[in-house]
């Protein structure tokens, strides 16, 4: 059996960034993926924030984040954030992340929503992809071993610890344990509970899920934060900077939607689009005109966009506009965690998407998502070190692994019948598009919780058409879609629970924020009986 | 729109039943390519196997031979793929093991050959303190590059690696060209002496392959030229560990100093060399093959072409600017 001291479920930026900080503390470090490291979903197209500018500073950073934040910011953890930011944007330049450079030569900043100064560090319109590309020559200098294209199924817990995972090899469907001291859960977001959205197909929430069931909370679940500029029949977007840089947005009618600073709040926007696109004229887009930057400006700074438009959508963005709509993005909630990814079973860690901090409160400032991944990255990598080094290894049941083989036996006993899981996952992402996107309202929440409980009963029942040993896809889909469920659980039970409007939380039948008392994030754990959601207060108190 | 898809299927416990199989589906005039095997999986056979993820063009998953052509599946449209025969015929890319259906073997493909440039940069500044200066024209060159999606198209439509599955390939030569020509990187010669050596810069032959098959144009053909034009400059000739990669450029210069053009015959024996008869040995049934169809040039009795002094004092011009 393979045995580590830290094992990182996920090889994205947030789970690349954890293994490397891990080993760099001298633990002995495996990263388990479902994908290869170079294939997962990068999505931070815009750049990475840092107050890096003579005219800004972390506290002026932390401003403009609690602001689009909407008052669910726990300003203690966004200080750790925007104090370090910095450091981690020069950190990553130093490792070969090809950012712009100014005429001078250091690092360029670009301004983008919601900042009220140039802060952003960025590679044209692939930023995320290149920072995971260079941690990932980072992990092939490390030679940290990678399982890819290994589906973690659950994770060992014995007396209150996790003690590793259990794992399915993708190729031969073979489950097998990996052993370590500390578990570092880095799988990213669960945007496939949408079919509208941005997200890649291995976005389906495993990792929350694992943790959901092994009873540790979720927190903010209901904030999922939409694109504005999604494309109209793809997955593709188009980055929030072509709108700081001089693209202009037409609604249907065409008429301009940005004030001239062209710095609207995504989750501002993101109404707009949909309340325009849906009383209007339903069918039509809103326009992206990229016209006014130029070819030039088109070309170097937009040119994965450039491409992508051209390919997808059949546009020439120097020549005619782009149609867009809006588009599930992101998680802005997830497994809570302390600042060093620590959550409530003592040796299992999480961080990136999958993970709640407090920083993105109730939207996410543009361009903080991918320092978060680093900023918070790193530090778990760091503390699942530390956890290991200060634990002893303890044997891993063999009871658990007997008992995982045995399900895994009787999943493909199940006789296939009418129902299939593409069905279920398939309605699950319509339910979630009608009734939990980016308006909701009581009675439609009331029914997405009736429809997914039927769905749950159905996934309980329904079998593998295909019983192959190699690369089964349905096997695997098999699994996501439980994760799926979770997630899609934990959203629509704290989105009942917010009887309020707060950032991309928008409910029409509480259209206000609700100021009197103090403000509250959502937690919801998994019951006997189903899913138990309570409230606590956001902690507004900087650190001392 | 109804869609024919043809579609290659392998199963290793069932080999010899592999071929294509056809499938009809209904897909919207906007799907692609990964929208129609995914509706053949959902819908007709579970078994179906292929790779895909971001579904835009950004992760490299789903390259794919799609109407004998590579592609990345997730951005070709069905509407552009379609033939006159209303076919779109589905392959795994070449020169790479299959495992099952378009699932393909990609750390023998192209992950061990990216681990082989090793594309690290070694910073030239102890620690991340802020102060590098670096030009934007030469960091575009190096993004550009980092663009690069890693989906191996250039290596499937690469004639080397057709023949040697060993050449490093274009896709982790342009990994390579990203920490060469990376200003912040302090190994530069070490790395440009490492990939001169054989199976490395110098084995590509310059068919413009990898620059046709790049689905993002990054030209790899042509980032192998500027590795080859940087190697030159810095006076690091191939082969150093390699005597037969070095008689190789030895007797290629003397040949068209000589004649003006390239002695091939010449070249041949001259890259063996004259005393390895084992070698030589081994030229024959090529040099056979070529006099039975009245190709086989004769070794040093090579015709001067026109302008053959003028060539030659170019190559001496060039070679007094040799470092």
């Amino acid at each position: 059996m393979p045995e580590y001291d830290v094992l990182v479920v996920g090889g994205g930026v947030a789970g690349s960034c954890a293994a490397l900080a891990a080993q760099e503390a001298g633990a002995r470090v495996a990263i388990v993926s479902k994908t290869h490291p170079v294939r997962s979903h990068a999505a931070s197209p815009g750049g990475f924030n840092a107050s890096l500018s003579p005219q800004d500073s972390p506290a002026q950073h932390v401003r403009d984040s609690a602001d689009a934040g909407a008052g669910l910011c726990e300003l203690n953890v966004l200080e750790i954030l925007c104090n370090e930011a910095p450091q981690e944007a020069l950190r990553l330049d130093h490792l070969g992340v090809p950012f712009a450079r100014s005429s001078s030569g250091t690092l360029a900043l670009r301004q983008l929503n919601g900042s009220r100064t140039s802060r952003t560090v960025f590679a044209a319109d692939f930023t995320g992809h290149v920072v995971l590309h260079t941690l990932y020559e980072q992990l092939l200098k490390a030679q940290i071993p990678i399982y890819d294209e290994w589906q973690v199924t659950s994770l060992i817990i014995d007396e209150g610890q996790c003690h590793g995972v259990l794992a399915l090899e993708q190729r031969t469907s073979n489950l097998a344990p990996f052993a370590a001291q500390a578990v570092i859960l880095a799988t990213g977001g669960a945007g496939r509970v949408y079919q509208r959205s941005t997200a890649s197909r291995s976005c389906t929430g495993d990792g929350l899920s694992l943790a959901y069931r092994a009873g540790m909370p979720l927190v903010d679940m209901e904030m999922v934060q939409y694109h504005p500029l999604g494309f109209h029949a793809h997955r593709a977007f188009a980055s929030e900077a072509t709108l700081s840089e001089g693209a202009v947005l037409f609604d249907t009618g065409g008429q301009p939607v940005l004030q001239s600073n062209g710095l609207l709040l995504r989750d501002s926007l993101c109404r707009t689009i949909a309340q325009a696109t849906r009383e209007e004229c339903a069918g039509r887009s809103f326009l992206l005109d990229m016209r006014p930057l130029g070819k030039h400006a088109i070309a170097s700074r937009f040119q994965y966009l450039q491409r992508i438009a051209n390919e997808l959508a059949g546009v020439a963005l120097d020549r005619e506009p782009l149609p867009v709509r809006t588009l599930a993005h992101r998680l802005l909630g997830g497994i809570e965690t302390k600042t060093d990814g620590t959550t409530a079973i003592p040796s299992l860690f999480a961080t990136g998407e999958c993970a709640w901090q407090g920083v993105h409160g109730a939207n996410a400032l543009a361009g903080n998502t991918l320092t978060a991944s680093v900023v918070f990255g790193r530090r778990a990598g760091a503390a699942a070190a530390a956890h290991a080094k200060a634990t002893r290894p303890l044997p891993v049941l063999e009871a658990i692994v007997k008992d995982q083989h045995a399900h895994l036996e009787a999943i493909f006993s199940r006789q296939a019948g009418e129902d299939t899981v593409v069905k279920i996952s398939h309605e699950l992402a319509a339910i979630m598009d009608a009734h939990v996107g980016l308006v909701r309202e009581s009675s439609g929440l009331a029914v997405a919780a009736k429809e997914l409980a039927a769905l749950k009963s159905r996934y309980a029942q329904v079998g593998l058409r295909h019983h192959g040993k190699m690369y089964n896809a349905e096997l695997i889909a098999f699994f996501e879609l439980a994760s799926l469920l979770d997630a899609a659980e934990a959203v629509i039970t704290a989105a009942q629970m917010r009887k309020e409007s707060r950032g991309v939380h928008y409910r029409s039948d509480f259209p206000m924020p609700n100021d009197y008392g103090s403000r509250q994030h959502t937690v919801v754990s998994q019951g006997a009986n189903g899913p138990l959601v309570v409230t606590r207060p956001v902690n507004l108190h900087r650190s001392p | 729109m109804q869609t024919t898809f043809k579609v290659y299927r392998f199963d290793p416990e069932q080999p010899k039943q592999a071929g294509p199989a056809s499938y009809v589906v209904e897909l919207p005039d906007s799907a692609s390519i990964v929208d129609g095997l995914t509706v053949i999986r959902d819908e007709q056979d579970p078994s179906l196997a292929f790779r895909a993820n971001c579904e835009r063009g950004s992760c490299g998953d789903c390259a794919l031979r799609v109407n004998k052509k590579g592609v990345l599946g997730c951005t070709t449209r069905i509407t552009d793929a379609i033939g006159k025969d209303r076919i779109i015929t589905v392959e795994p890319i070449r020169h790479v093991p299959v495992l099952k259906d378009l699932v393909y073997d990609m750390e023998t493909f192209l992950w061990r050959k990216v681990k082989v440039v090793t594309p690290w940069i070694t910073p030239q500044r102890a620690e991340p303190d802020g102060n590098y200066t670096v030009s934007e024209a030469k960091i575009a060159e190096v993004r550009t590059a980092m663009s690069c999606v890693m989906c191996g198209l250039c290596d499937e439509g690469c004639t080397v690696v057709a023949v040697d599955s060993e050449f490093v390939g274009p896709a982790a030569l342009t990994k390579a060209y990203r920490a060469i020509f990376d200003p912040r990187d302090s190994r530069h010669s070490e790395r440009l002496k490492a990939i001169s050596e054989p199976r490395g810069v110098w084995d590509c032959t310059h068919c413009f392959e990898a620059n046709g098959h790049c689905p993002l144009g990054i030209e790899p053909t042509s980032r192998i030229f500027e590795i080859r034009d940087e190697a030159i400059r810095q006076g690091i000739r191939s082969g150093v560990q390699n005597p037969k990669v070095r008689r190789h450029y030895d007797s290629f210069v003397k040949s068209v100093k000589k004649s003006g053009w390239l002695d091939e015959g010449r070249l041949a024996i001259e890259s063996e060399g004259l005393l390895n008869l084992p070698g030589l040995l081994k030229l024959l049934p090529t040099a056979a093959r070529a006099m039975a169809r009245h190709k086989a040039p004769i070794p040093y009795l090579h015709r001067r072409r026109p302008g053959a002094k003028e060539i030659r004092q170019i190559i001496e011009k060039a070679e007094e600017g040799k470092p």
